[in-house]
């Protein structure tokens, strides 16, 4: 027997394995679901890959932070990752954003994990859509994700306490950044603003598996670029997503 | 065992070619009963340590043996490849309880596969490659289930592929499983250190210091653990740990931001040039002392590029280029010189 212990740990670490894998999904898909809700083409993209058969959906907000478009302070649908809500992340931000040392100082920081809150279709939505106006074009506009990141916390009961309506706001674990927004290095101009702090998001689960019956749905679309389709999700209780459902038009 | 064995052929076989030698044969002026009694006896020996172990008796063997373990290391990286990609090309037809079950059976699978070629031949050739494929199979066992349940990646993944590395290792004396094994808990290490921090753990390699302390306890390691079945793993947990902690001293002598020392990136970068300089010829030093060629191998090799690396951001901007590299190549040959010298040391300690 003692001759074969690896051997045999060796198969016990795959059983374990799988079997925490197993519980963690079970645990999530029972009880109450943390949000259900639907999105569509404009959150999911899909792309069929030619070597992959599996169908993924991969998630996509609207408005992932300032530091992704530049330091446009007139944004005003994107001003919640300010420097009060990045110091509540967990971020050191002692150092003045305008003093010299302070490039150094947060590009040293690394990125923190924290829940976010992702409202779809809301007001956050709105305004940002009002925002954008002028710099898209209405076909752009439509094409955009409706889902827009509204909060972040590290506490996840708090954060959904805030943001209770589970029918259009997602709660999902995330990474976010702090960053410097730029206004007066190698510009004569007057800034329009100070130099400031900005988090924006460095990763979230994106990745949803499409199981059958649905997955099969989705390999029969012959243009995927151009097709419109509705997806159920549901959040379970770990926050893992699942399909539920999908309308493909 | 085994190393100890192809020692013994080692020795034997070159008694035999100098004394096949003109010159040996004119000095000794053995008599033919007894050239036959050594001849017969050498024979024997081989033959014997041929029968019990995986042993070169001749240098054409020994070539041999070389391409065979790089043959099974590519024929396992292609088997490995060829396992993934022909699942991706399928899984997407099977329903969710038969991608499961097929993802758990492909390691357990080749685990059996191990076993059994591990028992038929004692040269571990293709235990070795279906090993790779069985550690491969797990870590796309895990990915796959994680992937399926939209399952939130976490580090521990790493740790679960890592015991069944180093399990695999140990049940079979492979070390190339080892090193896997034991970079997968490094990591792991690493990126638990990480996420405790309130960080993701992914970003664990940002922060090389964490790494590196890993690695020093890591080289600590065959101090305190016996090897004596395995005799040749201690030599494995010192290269891995040696080149793994040089890597993180250089990353950040290059790039000091990734520091977490409360000092300017500048300073920061100037010291750990200082610390790999005296790391990478402190472990030159200990390699000599110990007998240990890999470590003194790898500590010349990285001593070289922290002492390139320290011309280049001297001189480069300040030498025309062609002066710049005159001086490189001059103290190139400087560092042939000096390393001549350790060699023949190194040879004396040995002696």
């Amino acid at each position: 027997m003692t001759k074969h212990v690896s051997l045999l740990a060796a198969v016990g670490v795959v059983l374990v394995a799988n079997g925490f894998a197993l519980m963690h999904a079970a645990r999530n898909r029972m009880g109450e679901p943390d949000a259900e809700i639907v999105l569509t083409q404009r959150e999911l993209s899909y792309f069929p890959g030619s070597d992959n058969t599996g169908v993924e959906l991969h998630l996509i907000e609207s408005n992932r932070g300032r530091y992704f478009f530049g330091s446009s302070a007139s944004d005003p649908a994107n001003n919640w990752m300010d420097e009060s809500k990045l110091r509540s992340l967990g971020f050191d931000c002692r150092i003045l954003p305008a003093n010299p040392a302070a490039v150094d100082f947060y590009r040293r920081q690394r990125p923190r994990s924290v829940f976010l809150a992702l409202e779809y279709d809301g007001p956050a939505f709105q305004r940002y859509l009002e925002q954008s106006r002028k710099s898209t074009t209405p076909e752009e506009a439509a094409r955009r994700s409706h889902l827009v990141p509204i909060d972040a916390a590290t506490d996840y009961t708090a954060l959904r306490k805030l943001h209770a309506d589970r029918r259009n706001v997602l709660v999902v674990p995330a990474v976010i950044g702090v960053a410097l927004l730029y206004a007066t290095r190698g510009d004569a101009v007057q800034p329009a603003h100070p130099d400031e702090l900005t988090g924006f998001i460095v990763d979230m689960p994106r990745t949803i598996h499409v199981p059958l019956p649905w997955s099969g749905k989705f390999r029969a679309i012959p243009n995927p670029a151009k097709a419109s389709y509705r997806v159920h999700l549901r959040y379970g209780r770990l926050l893992d997503p699942q399909v539920t459902g999908v309308d493909i038009n | 065992m085994e190393k100890q064995a192809q020692e013994i052929a080692d020795r034997v076989r070159i008694v035999r070619e100098e004394l096949a030698k003109p010159e040996l044969s004119s000095a000794l002026a053995l008599t033919p009963e007894q050239l036959s009694r050594l001849d017969e006896w050498s024979r024997a020996k081989l033959s014997e340590l041929a029968g019990r172990f995986d042993v070169d008796t001749t240098d054409s063997q020994k070539r041999f043996s070389w391409g065979m373990r790089i043959a099974s290391t590519l024929g396992g990286l292609a088997l490995c490849a060829a396992v993934v990609l022909f699942f991706a090309r399928y899984w997407g037809y099977l329903e969710t309880w038969v991608q499961i079950l097929v993802v758990m059976f492909v390691p357990l699978a080749a685990l059996a596969g191990t076993e059994y070629a591990a028992r038929r031949e004692r040269t571990l050739y293709f235990a070795g490659l279906l090993a790779l494929v069985s550690l491969t199979g797990f870590v796309m066992n895990l990915v796959v289930i994680g992937r399926i349940f939209n399952i939130a990646s976490t580090e521990k993944a790493l740790l679960a592929w890592s015991a069944f590395a180093l399990f695999l290792a140990y049940r079979y004396g492979l070390r190339m499983l080892l090193a896997i094994g034991l970079l997968l808990l490094l990591s792991y290490g690493a990126a638990l250190w990480t996420a405790r921090l309130g960080y993701s753990y992914l970003t664990f390699y940002h922060r090389p210091e964490q790494v590196a302390l890993l690695a020093l306890a890591l080289f600590a390691v065959p101090f305190f653990v016996e090897h004596d079945v395995q005799s040749g793993f201690p030599a494995v947990y010192r290269q891995v740990s040696a080149v793994v902690f040089l890597l993180c001293i250089l990353s950040l002598a290059e790039w000091g931001s990734a520091s977490d020392l409360p000092f300017d990136t500048k300073t920061i970068e100037r010291c750990y040039e200082a610390t790999g300089l005296c790391a990478s010829a402190g472990l030159i030093w200990f390699g000599i002392k110990r007998g240990w060629n890999y470590v003194v191998n790898a500590g010349s090799v990285f001593f070289v590029i922290f002492l390139f690396c320290r011309l280049y951001h001297w001189w480069w901007d300040w030498l025309p280029k062609y002066l710049f590299f005159a001086v490189i190549g001059a103290l190139g040959i400087l560092l042939v010189m000096a390393f001549k010298r350790m060699r023949s040391r190194l040879v004396a300690v040995r002696a």
